[in-house]
């Protein structure tokens, strides 16, 4: 086992060929994730055809290599414009960008960078533990505990506003929740509130909806204010060692860091989670676990450490269930799985037995790749975080540009550049009045999640489902934590009175 | 009427949008109906209760902090973002504007069109950029968005209604 | 020059002005697409078996169609709707044409309101494979038969995809024509039935061989009935079913599952470049390398062309009222 585990990360390293792909795709990967809305999904796509030629495992490290850079570089304008790229990064952003508007983005760059290697390593290693009980856990969960995981996700709605803004952070929550039943409903098929409108049938667009929420009120923002994203000065000498300090702020909060990469594989893991589940559901739990959780959305290094090393250590996790049931843990993995098969990978459960090298080999691409983005991106985010001191009004047209490209890009359909107008105007007004915003995406993305798989439960098993041992686990935590929120909001003459700075 | 801040006004706005969602719903099969009452009622309650707190004077609720040391609790919430306010109005009006415009002008003339159009004149009023200083960056800009999309990614970007019709009529290019 | 030669020379260049369109149009076909950009459409979002079939078939037929670029551009949204109903609209000069999936035959049949176009008319360029139907039983539920299964007296629960997809509706409208003992739960996407069936939450799916056979491969469940195919190791669910409506509704799934993988252009693609597309897509279909890749997807790849599919498609529309009903009814289940 041990032969075969080093013995393909010799070969890989050793081939010329391979790491020369590696290289390019680890480039052409984080640049193309780093404009929001071009999914990383279509990119593989397209690269597809170039694969035709190469050998299996040439091409197969090619795409799996890219596949896990993509979501990298979408933190950077995630935390240097307030930019998110899609649903994992508006997490990035809650956190990230408070920072860069404090002068320090570099330092949140270097952070979150080295988070998402981290995170990305850590959840190879967590998918070659897992390899051998794969089977059984990928069976302990069924809609029943997807179910109660997005109602878990959905119940740190509570932790993420304090205070007097609990009932707006609540209100906001909602209206996520409440957009995310637009569309075609999973028990009867009827098309809610789209009517004729064709491009509403899938839902609201995610892409869109976190661009309006996020993005165009802060660049509306800094357009209206004047002056640069960063309130504070530069002072060029520092940008490297600010840089450097927010990479040493991974190995400060190891324990964190381990925890949100172990749960961001285990759910990668389980087909079925899909979207932002991991994401949203570490930065909520960075949130709960923290001593100081007023912090959140102010600039907290861990809610750009947490949601990081969640969202790369989930397409870790989700190669298993792909390689050893053909079955996607992700909607990456979808594409790659297509492209596995034309290359002649076999997914199944001879992978095991049969092609544990070519597993291995994968695995290490995985880390390497990994590696290779961390070491790029924090080399050229110096000059990047340069842009956060430019002046906000001659930035600002470039972010609207960037932004609607994005958002029409995402989906296709003019249709959402309205849809685009019309919630910015809310999500402005949020901004504007001071409502805590990050609740809505997880209303948004885990209502869906919740709707489907209740409904798949009680086709199950009726509501007797609630009694099955993992449920009745899943149930005790969510009360635990609801209790422990009130505990934590309603109790008397414990909070600092403190200037409240917004989400 | 008394002066209702921003922050109230957007509960009653939000309340009006649960009211409404909730309404449509009714049409809805009944099982289709499930999840967005489920939603929508306690979010109508949430939105009045939150009226409740904004409109009621100063209590000794738990949902309010210790108050600022000094200041008497003043009636309604405390201004959230001080950047704000009837100071900046006209500013914000402005960059509504000139998103709304940017957008429209996507849906009409294409993003090719719009993009340069507002890249140039942003900079110029606002930026008080110099006149090619806008001009090269707008080009650039627009030549980087045609190279990556229309060429190495091959994605159409929108091409507007009018555009192409425009086009047409002048006689230049395939349809 | 002379006025005569004058006049001859207006002439002449009159009389070949008259019939130069003439001239040119007789070689238009595969000329016209030289230098051109072709949009190809794919309904469904990047990844899945549509898309990479799509760029597979959109890949090769630009090899055979000389000078030609083909752009895959994907239009996901509601079922297949938006891109289906985006390739009905459009220009019908040859340029822009794509693929869907066949199951929106039964929406057409049904009547949805929000099907904008009319597949008998639309411009068929051919079709990949075909796509036998199966219904598969798990080991553990024990059933060996599809008289085993037509005996039980609890019904089983089957897994399908979500609430409007053609495999819901075609496992729905088979429990209903056929009266079998089935309890179907929707909602699982992709390869989640999959899942679901090791998990033993379900007993069985009715879908397609080709997503299946790895499954019973692998020895964890068996097909017990087949529709359409030529595999002879699975009984034909036709020669089992007497009742008449049934056996129309059987017949219906097989000239579906006939159809996989199309690809269409609007009606009234002129007849020369509409030749022009098939003869490049026939070609493209025979040649060895993709036949190879498109197995490596795993489906059984039995290409037609043309004319070849219209009339199937047209066949599979025309249906007694009653078998309508069944899909009706399978339609507003739920």
């Amino acid at each position: 086992m041990i032969e075969t585990m080093f013995g393909a990360l010799f070969n890989l390293v050793s081939t010329p060929h391979t790491m020369g792909l590696m290289l390019i795709a680890v480039v052409f990967g984080l640049l193309v994730g780093v404009t929001p809305g071009i999914g990383g999904k279509l990119s593989i796509a397209m690269a597809i055809p170039f694969v035709y030629g190469m050998d299996m495992v040439a091409g197969a490290v090619f795409l799996l290599t890219m596949h896990a850079v993509n979501g990298t570089s979408g933190q950077i304008s995630s935390i240097m414009f307030g930019i998110p790229g899609d649903g994992d990064d508006a997490a990035t952003t809650l956190d990230g960008y408070p920072l860069a508007k404090q002068g320090q983005a570099a330092r949140a760059l270097g952070a979150s960078i080295t988070a998402s290697g981290v995170g990305g390593i850590i959840g190879a290693v967590v998918f070659a533990i897992m390899i051998p009980v794969l089977e059984p856990v990928i069976l302990m969960f069924s809609p029943a505990e997807f179910f109660l995981i997005a109602l878990l996700g959905i119940s740190f709605i509570a932790f993420l506003a304090s205070g007097s803004k609990i009932v707006k952070g609540l209100i906001v929550g909602f209206y996520g929740l409440m957009l995310s039943t637009i569309g075609m409903d999973p028990i009867t098929g009827t098309p809610r509130y789209a009517g004729d409108m064709l491009f509403l049938w899938d839902g609201v667009s995610l892409v869109t909806a976190v661009l309006a929420m996020f993005a165009v009120p802060e660049m509306l923002a800094l357009a209206t204010k004047g002056g640069s994203i960063s309130a504070v000065a530069m002072d060029k000498a520092f940008s490297y060692r600010q840089m450097f300090s927010g990479v040493m702020e991974v190995p400060r909060h190891w324990w964190l860091v381990v925890r949100t990469s172990v749960i961001g594989s285990v759910i990668g893991m389980i087909p079925g989670l899909g979207g932002s589940t991991a994401a949203w559901l570490c930065y909520g739990h960075a949130v709960q676990s923290s001593k100081t959780p007023e912090r959140f959305g102010k600039g907290a290094i861990e809610g750009v450490i947490a949601p990081e090393t969640a969202s790369n250590g989930k397409e870790g996790g989700s190669l298993l269930p792909t390689l050893f049931f053909g079955i996607p843990g992700s909607s990456g993995m979808a594409v790659l799985l297509g492209a596995f098969l034309i290359l002649g990978i076999q997914p199944g459960a001879m992978m095991v037995t049969k092609h544990l090298d070519l597993v291995w080999t994968l695995i290490w691409a995985l880390v390497v790749g990994n590696l290779i983005a961390v070491a790029m991106l924090l080399v050229v985010c110096r000059w990047l975080a340069v842009l956060t001191f430019v002046n906000g009004r001659m930035l600002a047209p470039f972010i609207l540009v960037f932004v609607t490209i994005g958002c029409f890009v995402s989906d296709v359909q003019w249709q959402n550049l309205v849809v685009l107008v019309l919630f910015s105007a809310i999500g402005y007004g949020f901004q504007r009045a001071g409502w805590p915003r990050s609740p809505f995406v997880i209303g948004l993305v885990l209502g869906g999640q919740a709707e489907a798989s209740l409904h798949q439960a009680l086709q199950l098993w009726g509501y007797s489902f609630f009694l099955r041992p993992m449920s009745l686990v899943l149930i005790g935590m969510i009360v635990a934590l609801m209790v422990y929120a009130f505990y934590r909001n309603f109790r008397p003459g414990s909070r600092q009175p403190s200037v409240e700075i917004n989400t | 009427m008394k002066n209702l801040s921003f922050s109230t006004w957007l509960t009653i706005v939000m309340l009006t949008f649960f009211i409404v969602m909730v309404g449509l719903s009714m049409e809805f099969p009944a099982k289709a109906r499930f999840m967005p009452l489920i939603v929508g009622l306690p979010a109508i309650a949430l939105c009045l209760l939150q009226l409740g707190i904004d409109l009621m004077p100063a209590s000794r609720s738990a949902f309010h902090g210790a108050p600022r040391a000094g200041l008497a609790q003043q009636t309604g919430p405390e201004p959230e973002l001080p950047e704000f306010g009837p100071h900046t109005v006209s500013q914000e009006l402005l960059m509504w504007t000139y998103f709304v415009a940017f957008i429209a002008g996507i849906l009409a003339f294409g993003f090719y069109v719009s993009v340069p159009v507002l890249l140039l004149t942003f900079l110029r009023r606002e930026a008080e950029a110099s006149w090619r200083f806008a001009f090269s960056l707008a080009a650039a800009a627009t030549l980087v968005l045609y190279l990556m999309f229309g060429a190495l990614l091959q994605i159409q970007l929108h091409p507007g209604f009018v555009t192409p019709w425009m086009v047409q009529a002048i006689g230049i290019g395939a349809a | 020059m002379g006025i005569q030669t004058l006049r001859i020379a207006v002439s002449g260049a009159a009389i070949l002005t008259a019939f130069w369109p003439g001239l040119a149009s007789a070689e238009d076909g595969v000329e016209f697409f030289n230098g051109k950009t072709v949009n190809y459409i794919v309904a469904t979002a990047p990844g899945g078996v549509y898309d990479t079939n799509g760029r597979l078939v959109a890949q090769y037929m630009q090899k055979y169609l000389p000078g030609s670029t083909f752009v895959v551009q994907n239009m996901p949204g509601a079922g297949h709707l938006l891109g289906t109903n985006y390739i009905y609209a459009s220009e019908p000069d040859g340029l822009t044409f794509g693929t869907f999936n066949t199951g929106l035959l039964y929406g057409q049949l049904s009547g949805d309101e929000n099907i904008k176009f009319d597949l008998t008319k639309m411009s068929w360029i051919g079709k990949v494979a075909s796509d036998p139907r199966i219904i598969l039983v798990t080991k553990e539920s024990g059933i060996e038969s599809y008289e085993q299964l037509k005996a039980l007296q609890e019904p089983i629960k089957f897994a399908t995809a979500g609430k409007g997809s053609a495999s819901m509706i075609e496992a729905t409208m088979f429990v209903k024509a056929l009266k079998l003992p089935i309890q179907v739960v929707s909602g699982y996407n992709g390869n989640e039935d999959q899942l679901a069936m090791m998990r033993g939450e379900v007993q069985g799916v009715i879908g397609s061989r080709s997503e299946f056979q790895q499954f019973v491969d692998e020895g964890k469940g068996r097909f017990i009935a087949q529709v359409g195919g030529t595999e002879t190791d699975v009984p034909q669910l036709s020669s089992m079913v007497d009742d008449a409506t049934a056996k129309q509704v059987v017949a219906l799934i097989e000239s579906q599952s006939g159809i996989s993988r199309l690809s269409a252009g609007p009606a009234g693609i002129p007849e020369d470049r509409l030749k022009a597309l098939r003869d490049a897509y026939k070609t493209a279909t025979s040649d060895p390398e993709f036949i190879e890749k498109a197995r490596a997807l795993g489906l059984p790849v039995d290409p037609a062309v043309g004319d070849d599919v219209g009339t199937r498609v047209n066949k599979a529309l025309d249906q007694a009222p009653e078998v309508i009903n069944v899909l009706k009814e399978a339609l507003s289940e739920g």
